[in-house]
């Protein structure tokens, strides 16, 4: 009996490990070192934690969910098993080491994971942190201990932007944070103490320190605080219904001073200490930043507050009205191209002003999905603009988007891809020395840097541009509506040292076709609110898939400038709705119809506004606020260096309201836009067919009402005070589209997906076939195309060229039904399983639809010696999935596994097949230094290789040079048949990865690789389309970007296809810059031996070039260090300076 | 960095421009004899002045050439240079060369590898670079110039500085020859050693 349950035990055991091993094959791991930054002293004992992004595909900072946490090891290495193929993120916590050094933290982001194989060199430095001290004190300069000090960074990818301490028992606080590199970088610091963390009960007031603190090693002294009374603020957050809301974020202001934020406990009262000030605020601001769930309602308000209060010092607090929170809205829907296919990795944004005229701060913004969906949840409600951008793609933006309380609104997106429309770049020309964002001694500050501050009197700013339509204006409409905006490049990365290649002021702009003016602008924010300048104006007519380069900006500074501000008078001070005032400064002194001069302002916490640096000269003001009369006062003149105080005065106006119906169904329409031709104002029909629109002077106006589906409406109105009633009735002109969707057989298909896309509108809706059949319908009348997409078939468009007609009110039943072709089976992995006596046995698996699939042939060919694989059997793993092992003999280079129908295909006339091939020289996956992401191919949708991406692998080989070898594998994602097209228009949407090996990188001295890849011309693609769809660029982490070659941050130029022998070359450099990524080698600057430290050594090799030009040394560029052209002793000296030990002393 | 560098080098520039005399950095040449006989050794010292002193800028490297007549002169090589210690301050070492292989051309490079506060705050502003020796080979008037190819501070930045070259006279050899001074010390020590064999207590 015994025997038997030890059997069944050893038995159950043995299950048990074979299930865990099974699980284990099927995991990936990651590894990597922990190393101090500039010694490369390997770390022990340092907790590393991991995390897994939200989505395989992809993930924001935001969006990273931990795993568990590792130790490194005596060697500093450190590794997390068993993990599931997807991204990761690697983290290492702020510490102190047993010595008592300190040290900030370090991640990793976007960490790739395969199946079967392990990510190795996921290296992290751990940097030194230096410290910012000082005492606080009170006026008479008692110690007050335990009071929290706060430094803050605005410096988003190295660290938390909020560090702080606490003062001990003399007062002194020590606040650690990363030191600034060199002298070249200056950290801000911004302090305020409060007492809510101090034993002692005298309210002591708060303080901010403005300045900047360069950090080091060796401390950096801070401001002392000497501490006066203050007072307090209570208060309490509510539903509609009166009931508390717990855990809402209130965040109190005090003028400009933003002081830490408290959340409401039970009940949903707060209590916080504010300084004495007659300017106080209390805001909560909801949102995906801080969604709030109570009873199951979500609820999100957007940004509101209630003040301003005077605080009075010492208690009682001072009591605040309650602040009542709505529930929420959400948005929710599709990204897709043209075709209706979904794009995944879309970032989505959304902008906007909530019903109470607040402006919605989003924190997070999602990504679409693996199926193109994407939700905002937490949405306020109120009337937003929603955009869909995608890197390759042009930015698609829809205006106008209502969103109610607790309803969903739906939402799809099309984008076009970038070579569809148009590119421009250029340079803000003397961009460096004109910028705005400088420190106080004239150095220009990183752009990480936020601008909502002042220091001293200098305005902290940002320059950048936006692109509209030059039929758009602004004048009259709306101040802005964007099309698209650039960022400048300022030149900082990494640790804010601009690289020596770049060109600093580049920008570049994805754009429809069309005519588009561009604007350069300089934005302020002060203390009575923020303000727009435009510095420069150019006018594109664009081409579809026209590229213009050179179109560059003057920045031109502004010497001759005066002030203009004034307090604006609501007609009560409840009225004061912020963000929804606009004030247009026209300069009248440029030509008519220009834009350069004119500026734009908005209040913040203040019925005031402040334009400053505005060029002298005479002004027309435009006030446009929503529920209010536009008002223009003519004729302001600005004098240098004066202040020109100009007030407004806003007055109600009369209201225009009524009802929008369905003319035949008397049904209310939601959604319906109200615009007059001769006022900026506008209104949107609700859920109930109502609008209002108020803030009209009382006068005869042109109304024009749209919604698609329905035919315009047009009617002179007479708006008359205080209100008018006007109801509307619009005429439907919705039809539908219906049909059938079959596959090869005539077999129905269901639940294909079929996207009608309306390319005038650039909307589309969708269906979902039963039984084969679909129908689409209240489509306004257009011109259409279909995109139809069903699991385990090609996607279709319909039809293949051309456009369907629909007609107002029209059903338009295709005649003929719409038939789909089976897709090839995909490639799941490969790996060799063993080597004995010269030949090695591959695995590999791949997965395809059984119906398409039941008796596969496989065959096999090699690409040196063509012998392919001498003993060749398969499988069933589980349904859909096969396993294929494969014998070859090592002379074999590459080989090649065709798999196919067998002779009885099982839908007569249409064999499945796919072709893998596979270098045989090394284990691709294991071998690999992962990673370092590479792409070739308009589609950059690298994040979505997972699940439903086909993978296949081409006989693609490296070709490199003897000295400059890189022993490069390259593994290719996408869809073959892409690759295949003959359409020009279309981009070859292949992906590809390139992994260097271990210890076979070979990068000279110059930073410089020279890359060929062989590889297959397309079927029919001419050299023109291929061409004009070749980008190579890699994945930048440090800011989530793809960089093309177009971009000189890419690093990569001198692109070369080869025709003749279908190679295309390319070199390489400053691989610096690819973050986290980087060989150790290229990290260190002056480690030209590559040995991982600066030494006796790279002084050595640099003292070796003493004397000579850099184009005539053999270090080249990375020896001249002082970048004046020749390699003399004074980079010598700087070398020394560089040096990982004293005395530049070796290992 | 660079921009920044240039910023600070251009309004130091400006104020050295703008503010009227200040202090030059200067390199002497200076001879042992201004006026010697053909055969007579020459030692040459370089010497820096007019550096702060205990304050930066100090002297971090220096990279020059001296030329002189090789008619005239012959360098006595590597083992007659005496490099000062001003760049080596603790005496661990710096980085020296002597470079000769151009006739009437010495190159002369030291990188100090102490750190640059030490520099500052430790090195004088007055001292000698090195001092070289040369064979007198024919009678006549020799110039001996200094060419600058770098002059650092302590953090690698240019330094800038007035060189002073130098003109030595050699003149035909007049004096009765005198037994050399090595053959002098052989003769006295021989005449020692026979003293204390002859007086062994």
């Amino acid at each position: 009996m015994r025997a038997h349950i030890r059997f069944i035990l050893v038995t159950l055991l043995l299950l048990f490990l074979l299930l865990i091993a099974g699980t284990v094959s099927a995991a990936g791991s990651l590894s990597g070192r922990v190393t101090e930054y500039g010694s490369g002293v390997p770390r022990q004992g340092i907790e590393l934690t991991l995390f897994r992004s939200e989505d395989p595909n992809s993930a924001g900072d935001d969006a990273w969910i931990p795993v568990h946490s590792v130790y490194s090891d005596i060697n500093g290495e450190y590794l997390f098993a068993n993990l599931e193929p997807r991204q990761y993120r690697v983290h290492i916590w702020a510490l102190t080491d047993s010595s008592g050094r300190h040290f900030v933290e370090a991640d990793l982001y976007n960490v790739q994971v395969f199946d079967n194989s392990e990510t190795v060199d996921m290296d992290l430095l751990l940097h030194e942190a230096g410290f910012i001290w000082g005492y606080v004190r009170t006026a008479s300069g008692t110690p007050i201990p335990g009071v929290t000090v706060w430094a803050h960074a605005e410096w988003f990818k190295e660290g938390p932007g909020w560090h702080d301490a606490t003062t001990d028992e003399t007062g002194l606080y020590r606040i650690w944070v990363l030191p600034s590199p060199g002298e070249f970088y200056v950290l801000v610091t911004r302090g305020a103490v409060l007492n809510i963390d101090t034993p002692d009960p005298t309210i002591y007031t708060a303080e901010i320190a403005p300045g900047l603190y360069q950090v080091t090693i060796q401390g950096a002294r801070g401001p002392d605080f000497a501490l006066t009374e203050g007072g307090c603020i209570s208060g309490r957050v509510v539903n509609e219904q009166g009931v508390g809301v717990q855990d809402v974020e209130v965040w109190p202001h005090t003028g400009i001073l933003e002081v830490p934020r408290v959340r409401t406990g039970w009940g949903g009262y707060y209590s916080t200490s504010l300084p004495v000030t007659d300017q106080a605020y209390a805001f909560i601001q909801t949102g995906d930043l801080d969604p709030i769930v109570l009873d199951g309602i979500k609820y999100g308000s957007g940004e509101r507050f209630v003040g301003p209060f005077s605080i009075t010092p010492g208690l009682p607090c001072t009591e605040a009205p309650d602040m009542v929170m709505l529930p929420s809205g959400s948005i929710e829907g599709v990204v897709t191209d043209t075709a209706g296919i979904p794009i995944v990795g879309a970032e989505i944004e959304i902008q906007g002003f909530d019903a109470d005229g607040n402006e919605l701060d989003v924190g997070e913004l999602p990504f679409t999905d693996a199926l193109g969906q994407y939700t905002l949840d937490f949405v306020p409600p109120g009337e937003y603009t929603v955009r869909a951008l995608k890197n390759g793609w042009v930015m698609t933006t829809r205006n106008g988007v209502v969103v109610t309380s607790g309803e969903q609104t739906d939402l799809d997106l099309v984008l076009r891809r970038a070579d569809q429309a148009t590119a421009v770049s250029g340079q803000v020309a003397d961009f460096l020395s004109n910028t705005c964002q400088k420190d106080s001694n004239g150095i220009l500050l990183p752009h990480y840097l936020d601008n909502g501050y002042e220091i001293g009197n200098q305005d902290i700013c940002q320059n950048g541009i936006v692109a509209i339509p030059s039929d758009y204006l602004y004048r009259t409409q709306e101040p802005i509506s964007i099309l698209a905006l650039g960022e400048i490049d300022d030149g900082y990365t990494g640790y804010f040292l601009p690289h020596p290649t770049e060109i600093v002021g580049n920008y570049h702009l994805a754009l429809p076709p069309g005519m588009v003016d561009g604007l350069l602008y300089s934005e302020y924010r002060t203390d009575r609110g923020e303000y727009i300048l435009i510095k420069d104006r150019l006018q594109w007519t664009l081409a579809k898939g026209e590229t213009l380069t050179d179109q560059d900006f003057q920045l031109l500074p502004t010497t001759d400038t005066g002030v203009l501000e004034g307090v604006i008078n609501y007609p009560s001070e409840a009225d004061f709705n912020p963000r929804m005032t606009v004030i247009i400064a026209f300069n009248e002194d440029h030509p008519s119809g220009s834009t350069l001069g004119d500026a734009f302002a908005w209040p913040t916490f203040a019925p005031v506004y402040r334009i400053g640096h505005l060029p002298t000269g005479r002004y027309t003001l435009r006030v446009l606020s929503q529920g209010f009369v536009d008002q223009t006062y003519e004729g302001v003149v600005v004098t240098s260096g004066a202040t020109t105080v100009q007030d407004i005065t806003l007055s109600t106006g009369a209201t225009l309201s009524g009802s929008i119906t369905n003319a035949v169904t008397g049904l209310p329409v939601a959604g319906a836009r109200v615009e007059f031709s001769s006022n900026s104002k506008t209104g949107v029909s609700d859920t109930t067919g109502a609008y209002a629109v108020s803030g009209l002077a009382a006068d005869d106006y042109n109304l024009l009402v749209t919604k698609p589906g329905y035919a315009d409406f047009s009617a002179t109105v007479s708006v008359s005070l205080p209100n008018t009633s006007y109801d509307i009735a619009l005429d439907p002109q919705a039809g539908s589209i219906s049909g059938q969707v079959v596959d090869v057989t005539a077999t129905a298909i269901n639940d294909a997906q079929v996207v009608a896309y309306n390319p005038a509108l650039d909307s589309y809706k969708t269906g979902i076939t039963i039984a084969g059949h679909f129908a689409i319908a209240d489509l306004p009348a257009g011109d259409y195309v279909l995109g139809i997409h069903a699991t385990g078939y090609s996607t279709v468009q319909y039809p293949a060229s051309g456009t369907l007609t629909l007609n107002p009110n029209q059903t338009l039943v295709l005649s003929n039904p719409i038939m789909l072709s089976p897709t090839p089976p995909l490639f799941d992995s490969w790996s060799t399983v063993s080597e004995s006596a010269g030949v090695k046995t591959l695995q590999v698996t791949f997965t395809t639809d059984i119906a398409l699939l039941a008796a596969p042939i496989i065959t096999a060919h090699g690409h040196v010696t063509t012998n392919g694989c001498n003993s060749l059997d398969w499988q069933t793993i589980t349904a859909g999935k096969y396993l294929a092992t494969c014998e070859v003999a090592t002379g074999e280079s590459l080989v090649r596994i065709d798999i196919a129908e067998s002779s009885q295909p099982v839908i007569p006339g249409y064999p499945a097949s796919a072709s893998f091939s596979f270098e045989v020289a090394d284990n691709l996956l294991s071998t690999s230094s992962t990673n370092f992401f590479n792409a070739i191919g308009g589609d950059t949708s690298i994040m979505g290789t997972q699940d439903n991406t086909q993978v296949y692998v081409p006989p693609f080989a490296l070709v490199g040079s003897d000295t400059q070898a890189v022993k490069l594998t390259v593994k290719r994602y996408g869809n073959p048949d892409d690759a295949a097209s003959s359409n020009s228009d279309q981009t070859v949407s292949a992906v590809y990865d390139f992994f260097f090996e271990d210890d076979a990188v070979r990068i000279d001295t110059n930073h410089r690789v020279t890359i060929t890849l062989q590889f297959e011309k397309p079927v029919d693609m001419s050299q023109e389309a291929f061409e004009a769809d070749l980008k190579i660029g890699y994945f930048r982490v440090s800011d989530q970007q793809w960089v093309y070659q177009n971009d000189p941050d890419s690093g990569i130029d001198n692109i070369h296809i080869n025709w003749l022998n279908s190679t295309v070359t390319f070199d390489t450099s400053h691989f610096t810059r690819f973050a986290a990524f980087v060989p150790k080698a290229e990290t260190i600057p002056g480690d030209y031996d590559s040995d991982g430290d600066v030494d006796r050594d790279d002084l050595s090799i640099l003292l070796l070039d003493r004397n000579k030009t850099v184009e005539a040394s053999a270090c080249g560029p990375a020896c001249d260090l002082d970048q004046d052209g020749l390699i003399t002793a004074l980079d010598a000296r700087t070398l020394v300076l560089l040096c990982s030990r004293p005395r530049c002393a070796t290992e | 960095m660079q921009w920044i560098t240039r910023s600070f080098c251009l309004c130091g520039w400006l104020m050295l421009a703008t503010t009227g005399p200040v202090q030059a950095i200067t390199i002497d040449l200076i001879p042992n004899y201004q006026e010697l006989e053909v055969g007579t050794p020459l030692t040459v010292e370089i010497a820096i002045s007019e550096l702060t002193g205990g304050a930066a800028p100090s002297l971090g490297v220096f990279d020059l050439d001296l030329v002189y007549d090789a008619t005239m002169l012959s360098f006595a090589g590597p083992d007659g240079v005496n490099f000062g210690n001003q760049l080596d301050l603790f005496d661990l070492g710096s980085v020296r060369a002597i470079e000769d292989s151009t006739p009437g051309v010495v190159n002369l490079f030291e990188l100090s590898l102490d750190l640059a506060d030490d520099l500052d705050n430790l090195q004088l502003a007055d001292f000698s670079l090195a001092t070289l020796t040369f064979d007198t080979l024919i009678e006549g008037m020799s110039t001996l110039a200094l060419s600058i190819n770098a002059l650092g501070d302590s953090i690698g930045a240019p330094l800038t500085a007035q060189v002073n070259g130098v003109e030595i006279n050699i003149t035909a050899s007049t004096q009765v020859p005198e037994p050399a001074p090595v053959l002098l010390l052989i003769t006295s020590l021989a005449g020692l050693y026979w003293l204390r064999r002859k007086n062994p207590d």
